[in-house]
């Protein structure tokens, strides 16, 4: 901690070597796009430049060809990119639209899809049951954006060795991986991690060591490359997009009887393997909906697969942070069509056997004086989310505010077993919760003739410190044995719960993320 | 390419760069002092925040001849051993996560704290507005800039 209040702490940015030099890549604007060909002899009479070469950003099962500029220091290396004449084959890819793709992707909700995970009959539970609902929620993808671009310093030896200093999530695999690639014995890589500014899962992929290490063997010198914002900003990877089509019934009692939510989205294990099985269901793509532990006895969920041809990637707390979203929701939309508290609505669906769940969601009401009346104007939402992480719920109060509302306060719960550190975990969660707000009311990639319409955080905002609302975090440390996670559990339930109280506030159902909350 | 003379944390600094360089890249790699970071290159960040006379500015886009008769501070001349209050308070309530941002959001707090020794949870929203943090640390920085205000007030820095 010390090391990060005076400069210290060392980051995969910060590191040298001597007679290096510094790289800026000019890469393909639109993806998918090929190099055709290039011209550096302007590029080559910046001071300080000193070589023009190629290189390759693998990244799952894509491989992007970049032109690189190798320079003395950082700011002539991005001077002579700038006078890169560089040519494209855009491959017919500038004719992609995030906008039509998305109607793709609400074609593509009325095919059947296969089935994630099925009980009871919900076909015939749902054609027999007296009410019925139905809604479709749709997500954007978003962007990691870590406050350190993507970097890394290789120096590939003459001796056959390499030494990587990055900032990485995933040093082994880079060993094994890298060794593979580049027909070296995991044994010759040494792999130093640096401290990390910002993983979020951007980290799990090292694309951007790939073109560090390949300009260091061509150059013969050790290169570090640094990504410009924009960079980070439009070539990906993205978390992907979600549609969810829901559909519930409810019997005479107004007990829900049959539940569906059928996931329509790319998929980021297919970005990342060649050999990825388009006929089966995704548990990348479907995480979660089936393990909700709400007691419905007929379920049946389906994930319809969409092409694509953008790098997809992890984020943190993955497809919970967009599936969390539609599937708890539509819990609400349920709870509104019972006519039922939305907490009391939930506990009715966990009756009989104690859960994790259900603690979470006592604890909420505790925490929350959920059956204290709210003043005029305003509205609290509740939303919960297990999945392989762990589990959390938050309650969200909100006041109307002109055409908007202001996110007055959030009270997040997280389940966990054993604790080591609770002040950890609370910045963990408040930090998630940041994380996810921004998700929910701000940005959001867009993709128009084939390229990332945004580039830096002007046009692709974050959270910034005034638009933290108070959070209380109470951690709860009966699980026993089990161990959770800390960092994830935080995120899925916020925009949920938000979502379901700016419902009960204003009697908007909003289904579709990102929202502006200064205009419901 | 010009002679330039830097002076940054009280100590001259000799360099010979491109006059536009920002001040930002001759800092971190002809001055070589690595704490200030890069995060966006256009003033939307604020990790790269150091103190120009005194007051906040962004290195990232400040062209290195502008600093030339200026006085630097990073956040390598904060103290010697962490003895500052910002950097007390910043440990005491465990802010960093990630900690890239930090060296921004602390450089713009010691900026504030001098002009303003008790600022309001308002005040210090507008002064750190323009530093981002993805960790999402806000809550503590609010409560660490709190905390740093009453450490001075006992042990002015």
């Amino acid at each position: 901690m010390p090391l990060k209040t005076n400069g210290k702490a060392v980051f995969g940015i910060d590191v040298e070597l001597p007679g290096m030099l510094y790289a800026s890549i000019e890469r393909c604007p639109v993806f998918g796009g090929k190099l055709q060909r290039y011209d550096d002899s302007a590029a080559k009479k910046i001071k300080g430049v000193q070589q023009v070469i190629t290189c390759e950003r693998i990244i799952g099962k894509y491989r992007f060809e970049g032109v690189a500029v190798l320079a003395d220091n950082y700011w002539a290396a991005l001077q002579g990119r700038k006078a890169l004449q560089v040519t494209w084959d855009f491959q017919g890819k500038e004719n992609f639209s995030l906008k039509a793709y998305e109607q793709q992707l609400r074609e593509l909700a009325k095919t059947p899809g296969v089935v994630d995970h099925s009980k009871g009959d919900f076909d015939k539970a749902w054609a027999e049951a007296p009410r019925q609902l139905e809604a479709f929620y749709e997500t954007p993808m978003v962007s990691h954006s870590p406050i350190e671009p993507m970097n890394c310093l290789a120096d590939w030896k003459q001796d056959g060795k390499l030494d990587i200093f990055t900032s990485t999530q995933v040093p082994f695999s880079i060993k094994n991986g890298f060794a593979k690639e580049y027909g070296l014995k995991p044994e010759d890589i040494t792999v130093h991690v640096q401290f990390n500014g910002g993983g979020f899962g951007r980290r799990l992929y090292p694309d951007y060591v790939h073109e560090a290490v390949q300009l260091s063997k061509k150059a013969g010198r050790p290169v570090k490359s640094i990504w410009t914002r924009e960079d980070d900003t439009r070539q990906g990877p993205y978390r992907p997009m979600t549609f969810s089509a829901l559909k519930a019934a409810l019997d005479a009692d107004n007990k829900p009887v049959a539940f569906q939510h059928k996931v329509i989205a790319p998929s980021i294990g297919d970005s990342s393997n060649a050999n990825y099985d388009k006929t089966r269901s995704d548990g990348g793509m479907t995480e979660g909906i089936s393990e909700q532990a709400y007691e419905i006895p007929n379920m049946k969920n389906l994930y319809v697969h969409a092409d694509m041809h953008v790098p997809l990637a992890a984020w943190r707390a993955v497809t919970s942070t967009t599936l969390a979203f539609s599937h708890e929701c539509f819990i609400d939309e349920m709870a509104v069509k019972a006519g039922a508290d939305p907490l009391a609505f939930r506990l009715s669906m966990l009756e009989g056997k104690s859960s994790d769940t259900k603690r979470v969601l006592l604890k909420l009401k505790e925490v929350s004086n959920w059956e204290k009346p709210l003043p005029q104007g305003w509205g609290r939402g509740v939303a919960q989310w297990e999945f392989f992480a762990g589990l959390g719920g938050n309650v969200v109060e909100v006041s109307t505010k002109g055409a908007g509302v202001q996110i007055e306060k959030i009270y997040a719960v997280i389940d966990l077993g054993t604790v080591v550190n609770p002040d950890t975990v609370e910045a963990q969660v408040e930090g998630a919760i940041v994380m996810a707000i921004t998700a929910a009311i701000k940005g959001g990639i867009q993709i128009e003739n084939g390229r990332t319409l945004q580039s830096n955080y002007h046009n692709n905002p974050l959270l910034r410190i005034s638009e933290v609302p108070p959070i209380e975090v109470h951690i709860l440390a009966e699980g026993g044995e089990k161990i959770k996670g800390v960092g994830e559990p935080g995120l899925p339930p916020l925009a949920p719960a938000l979502c379901n109280a700016i419902f009960a506030a204003t009697g908007k159902r909003i289904r579709r993320l990102p929202f502006d909350i200064t205009k419901i | 390419m010009a002679a330039i003379t830097l002076t940054v944390n009280n100590k001259q600094y000799k360099i010979d760069v491109d006059p536009q360089m920002p001040l930002l890249w001759a800092i971190r790699d002809f001055v070589g002092l690595k704490g200030t970071k890069f995060g966006c290159g256009m003033a939307q960040c604020g990790a790269c925040t150091v103190l120009m006379d005194g007051n906040p500015i962004r290195s990232c886009t400040t062209q290195v001849s502008v600093a030339a008769s200026k006085k630097i501070a990073t956040i390598e001349g904060l103290s010697e051993n962490l003895e500052h209050p910002v950097q007390q308070a910043w440990i005491e309530l465990q802010v960093p996560q990630c900690g890239y941002c930090q060296s921004g959001q602390i450089m713009t707090t010691v900026a504030l704290l001098k002009k303003n020794p008790n600022p309001s949870d308002e005040q210090i929203d507008a002064a750190l507005q323009g530093n981002l943090c993805r960790c999402g640390t806000y809550p503590r920085i609010r409560k660490a800039v709190h905390r740093a205000a009453e450490l001075m007030k006992t042990k002015p820095f």
